[in-house]
């Protein structure tokens, strides 16, 4: 089980996001190896960390989602901007579904 | 935003469901939670100083992606989670079970927690209902 955002993950979205959105970072735990270690605090723009969103952060950026999992297993997104469903599934668990969504609004300026 | 569940839900939770599910724990010296598998770290302790938390992952990893109410595929019922605007600012949230059985196709709630305003306290109470409902 999946339960926040990975550490490429966090890295994209950083870029995308604003870092208020965030509830939990990335500690630099090891800097000889580039080693980081999630925390549970909010993110507050301090290096060596990154921003790092669990489910319910990520959830509330996107506009008006809906969150499915099919009978399969599988997880979609839909999220209704202006009247329209833009829709993304097939993702094995909710954070990558989510994730999806999130790049796929960003591609056309609606977030 | 709430990320994880409090320590009332947290030990309401212990009690119906396997702590192996919980993916953080709270350390009762000052309520701090910490990001690590409850079980792993060994944190069963006889004087419970730390008790099960559950994130929104965790807790929809609990919950059934689908529900049988019968074998016709209108009594199969897939998980939904919404939010939505709720008015003067505010957001609410709701977790249903439902398909499009509806005449239109459209969608229909065969059941769902009510409108809240945190996804936490949403998956909470449907767990609650399922173990009620024994889907769970």
């Amino acid at each position: 089980m999946k339960s926040y955002t990975d550490l490429e993950q966090s890295k994209k979205l950083a870029e995308i996001l604003p870092l208020e959105s965030t509830d939990m970072h990335y500690v630099l735990t090891d800097s000889d190896q580039e080693t980081y270690s999630p925390g549970l605090e909010k993110y507050y723009g301090v290096l060596p960390s990154i921003p790092c969103w669990s489910l319910a952060a990520l959830l509330g950026v996107i506009p008006k989602p809906d969150l499915i999992q099919n009978s399969e297993g599988t997880w979609l997104v839909h999220s209704w901007v202006n009247a329209y469903p833009w829709s993304v599934g097939g993702y094995s668990n909710p954070i990558d579904a989510c994730v999806a969504m999130i790049e796929k609004l960003h591609k056309i300026n609606l977030i | 935003m709430k990320s994880y569940t409090n320590l009332e839900q947290g030990k309401k939770l212990a009690e119906i469901l396997p702590l192996e599910s919980a993916d953080m724990f709270l350390a009762l010296n000052g309520h701090i939670p910490v990001m690590s598998k409850y079980i792993d770290d060994g944190l069963v302790t006889a004087d419970n100083t730390a008790i099960p938390c559950w994130s929104l992952a965790a807790l929809l990893d609990v919950l059934p992606n689908e529900i049988s109410t019968g074998e016709e595929w209108h009594n199969k019922y897939q998980i939904d989670i919404r939010k939505y605007n709720g008015g003067d600012n505010t957001t609410l949230y709701q977790i249903a079970y439902g398909n499009n059985r509806g005449s239109s196709g459209s969608w229909h709630d065969m059941i769902n927690t009510g409108e809240r305003q945190n996804l936490i306290d949403s998956c909470v109470d449907m767990i609650f209902l399922c173990k009620e409902h024994k889907w769970l």
